[in-house]
């Protein structure tokens, strides 16, 4: 018979019989908050926002959201956060000093005492032999507390945590529930109400905010320093490099691109004392300036010193402007598919539905003015193009040559002797680098064994490498120019690890948070048992254990001598004492005599029992499914071959904002305070 | 885009005049979605509570990065597919550490009433890889190409796969036929 004629019907009844609970949208929706939540918690950005009616004061995070398996790294790269304003030189304060709150362990925290909460993403550099801070605060606000509406959705202790505590203010709020080790639940409580959520984000947005940066010698003690001098720095798309005598912030001024043939532009600030500053505009040349149908946007990828100067690479992004290509009529009300040829772009108007299309046009590149080798042979749209600027600390800045075939540039990051890119080819998962003594031309690096790069960190007289091969990832150190990579072992994290570093401490150091967190779901689930079965006077027990191995015993009952004592696994085998059928289990002893028989029925019986009732015992001691086995650490080291691996810090619940290494010593700041550690 | 599918892309220009695919909110594609992902995860691996957790996992990840996926031509074909390799290696896992204590003791399973019990014991004895191109083509009607996405491997590995199943299950059957 035609089996597909039954088929479909018997598909549909085999799912209707499908016994088994719904999947519930909340729940989804609910783990994946949870999951998301504890995703950002690693990323670089944990911002407050604070969070407060009922006296209740929550951390949530920002920025990055990358994803589950690793981390951020050292130092003070990285785009920050949308929510920070910029630093206004208007009103940053002229310089203070701040209260000293030293200790000298070897990992030691010290509070800013700046009052306020951060904003934005927090940035630490090294800066001389110390280092350099700074972020947005947002000045407290005052609430009113214990609005029913709002206090209601709280259990009481939280709100007793606030009350008693005095809290008028959202950070007030937060110390207390902290203290009290109510913070998290406050936060699962606000982040799982969208509601709440709405109001409380619209409560952390009163208050003032202002920019305040800070130096120290030794990460524990912190002085105010006067930023009125400093450029303002748009919040977005802003880089951050330091190697500890120059700073250079990065950025992009304004949106600039979107237009045809705008000229967006990169501008580098750069000062060596903090108080005086140059700033650069770098415009990343268009080949297609003047061009009607071609727009273009740049935006800042990476920067990096140098032992000489310093580079910054910006992306263009280039794409054709279809609703130039269509009759005015026609556009921004016309749904349409483009299809990109080798010779040129055909449109197809779809004013209804996409089945019956009305109007098609069909440009060559030649008429366009377009030559498309120029966009790639694979060109389907839009197209990425890689500028690197190039400057030595007294010279002009000038684009890059001699880049062609190394792939795209990703990153880049100084070495004592020069740059360090990872780039991609086109079409290749896989990437490699590429070195430069002086950011203007550019060669491949030999990478044997290494197929893949996740992540470059320079470090004294050398740069670490995080790659390897799909199946086998690791640490690797290298020669400043990126050759003669050797395997880096660490015993504490596990092969396989992707570590990525945040590369914008230049020379300095390499540190990372690798997340090695697991859900219990996925632990090995193993068991042991053993049951024993009484027959005509003979005690067999089976045993069975969770490295595989099993046996069985025989004894005598009444004298507790052992009959027998035989491995599991060769039965009915030639000579085997154990012998098996549908009806009967036989135990003979070494002349073949019989000790005894058991039922086979009975024996599986027994045995089955047994081991459900391990596994029922062993489920019943594991913790929930999807509970999570927190294992956080931080991997740091200023050459390469000396490490620090030791827990995360976890200051307040979260990991560093931002970590900057300087000689021996790694700050990590969370939020306005800062933890110091010493590296070997 | 090209080959067929049931799943045709919306697009709509953006503010930059560019062509972005529309996409759904999430509680819509879990509404009309995840009863379907879910009875073709439980066929496909015959386990009705692991197909469960499965679907839940693939959905949860599908929450978390719906931005994503929602641009997929088909969102419900991914979901399958991670909620499929999720479940096989949590039954590689569960083999691996369950097996060595296992004597291969069947236990009973009462049929369904409704569901023809002859298909249903054929259906079994075909792998995983089989009965998903089944389950994917014949309950969720979907065709070669959408197949073939969902499951990431070539239309003709559809093709292919699907005539060995529906020969392996015809032979199943004429031999169950042949007992009685």
């Amino acid at each position: 018979m035609p089996i597909n004629d039954d088929l479909s019907e018997f598909l549909e009844a085999k799912a209707a019989s499908i016994d088994v609970d719904p999947i519930d949208l909340a729940g989804i929706r609910q783990r994946g908050r949870r999951r998301n939540r504890r995703n950002r918690m690693v990323g670089v950005g944990a911002v407050f926002v604070l969070v407060i009616g009922a006296s209740v004061g929550v951390r949530t995070l920002t920025a990055d959201d990358s994803g589950s398996d690793v981390a951020v790294g050292a130092a003070a790269s990285g785009p920050a956060s949308d929510s920070v304003p910029p630093p206004d030189p208007t009103v940053a304060l002229p310089t203070s000093t701040l209260g000293p709150n030293q200790s000298s362990t070897e990992s030691t925290s010290s509070a800013a005492a700046v009052p306020g909460v951060n904003v934005g993403t927090p940035i630490v550099v090294p800066w001389g032999d110390g280092f350099l801070s700074w972020s947005t605060i947002r000045e407290s606000p005052t609430l009113d507390l214990l609005d029913p509406s709002v206090a209601d959705k709280f259990p009481p202790e939280i709100i007793a945590a606030v009350r008693d505590a005095g809290a008028t203010t959202l950070e007030e709020s937060v110390e207390a529930l902290r203290a009290a080790g109510l913070l998290e639940l406050a936060t699962q409580i606000v982040t799982d109400d969208p509601d709440l959520l709405d109001l409380y984000s619209q409560a952390t947005n009163q208050g003032t905010t202002r920019f305040v940066a800070q130096t120290s010698n030794d990460g524990v003690t912190w002085q105010e320093i006067d930023t009125s001098l400093w450029p303002a720095v748009s919040p977005s798309g802003r880089e951050v490099v330091s190697d500890g005598s120059h700073l250079l912030i990065a950025e992009n001024p304004g949106d600039g691109g979107g237009g045809p043939n705008s000229a967006s532009t990169i501008r580098i600030n750069l000062t060596t004392d903090l108080e005086t500053w140059s700033t650069i505009d770098l415009a990343p040349p268009s080949q297609f300036e003047g061009n009607p149908h071609v727009r273009s946007e740049a935006w800042l990828s990476s920067i990096a010193i140098g032992p000489d100067g310093w580079v910054a690479m910006a992306n263009s992004n280039v794409w054709l402007d279809i609703e130039s290509l269509i009759p005015a009529e026609l556009r921004g009300v016309s749904e349409y598919r483009v299809d990109y040829k080798t010779d040129g772009v055909t449109i197809q108007i779809h004013p209804q539905t996409p089945a019956n299309p009305t109007d098609t046009f069909t440009f060559t590149w030649d008429e366009l003015g377009i030559d498309g080798s120029e966009l790639g042979p694979d060109f389907s749209g839009d197209q990425t193009i890689t500028t690197i600027f190039a400057a030595d600390w007294d010279a002009e800045p000038t684009v890059a040559v001699d880049t062609a075939g190394l792939g795209r540039f990703r990153e880049i990051v100084g070495t004592d002797s020069g740059y360090v890119a990872l780039t991609q080819r086109t079409g290749e998962v896989e990437s490699n680098l590429a070195y430069s003594a002086d950011g203007m031309s550019w060669q491949a690096v030999a990478t044997p064994g290494i197929q893949r790069v996740d992540a470059l960190a320079a470090v004294d007289g050398g740069l670490v490498v995080s790659g390897g091969t799909n199946s086998d990832l690791g640490l690797w150190l290298g020669g400043p120019d990126g050759a003669g990579l050797v395997p880096v072992t660490l015993p504490e994290i596990p092969p396989g690890t992707s570590i990525r570093f945040n590369t914008g401490s230049s020379t300095l150091g390499a540190a990372a948070i690798v997340d090695l967190t697991r859900y219990s779901a996925f632990d090995p689930f193993t068991v042991d048992f053993d049951v024993t079965i009484e027959q005509d006077g003979i005690a067999v027990t089976f045993v069975q254990r969770s490295d595989g191995s099993g046996w069985l015993k025989a004894v005598d009952s009444a004298t507790g001598e052992v009959l027998l004592e035989q491995p599991l696994g060769a039965e009915n085998q030639a000579e085997s004492p154990v012998t098996i059928d549908a009806e009967w289990l036989t135990l003979s002893d070494e002349v073949g005599d019989l000790i005894v028989r058991l039922p086979t029925v009975e024996v599986e019986k027994k045995i089955n029992a047994a081991r459900d009732a391990a596994i029922a015992a062993a489920q019943s001691d594991r913790p929930a499914p999807e509970e999570m086995v927190p294992d956080v650490r931080l991997v740091a080291s200023r050459d390469g071959v000396n490490w620090l691996v030791t827990s995360a810090p976890d200051e307040a619940g979260s990991f560093p904002d931002a970590m900057a290494i300087n000689g021996h010593t790694l700050v990590a700041r969370f939020g306005s305070d800062f933890q110091t550690f010493t590296l070997p | 885009m090209s080959g067929e599918s049931e799943f045709e892309q919306v697009l709509e220009l953006d503010d930059d005049g560019r062509l972005q695919p529309v996409s759904m909110a999430f509680e819509d594609f879990f509404a009309a979605h995840h009863q379907a992902v879910l009875s073709a995860l439980a066929i496909t691996i015959d386990d009705p509570e692991l197909a469960r957790d499965a679907a839940a996992e693939a959905m949860t990840r599908a929450y978390q990065r719906w931005g994503d996926v929602s641009l997929h031509r088909n969102p419900a074909g991914w979901v399958y597919r991670v909620g499929l390799n999720w479940a096989r290696s949590r039954l590689r896992k569960f083999r691996r550490e369950v097996r060595r204590h296992d004597l291969d003791l069947d236990r009973p399973v009462l049929p369904h009433p409704v569901v023809d019990p002859r298909l249903d014991a054929a259906m079994a004895l075909l792998s995983v890889d089989h009965r998903a191109v089944v389950v994917l083509r014949f309950h969720l009607d979907w065709s070669e190409a959408t197949t073939a996405e969902a499951l990431g491997i070539a239309p003709g590995t559809v093709k292919s796969r699907t005539s060995r199943a529906l020969s392996r299950l015809a032979e199943a059957l004429e031999e169950t036929d042949a007992d009685q």
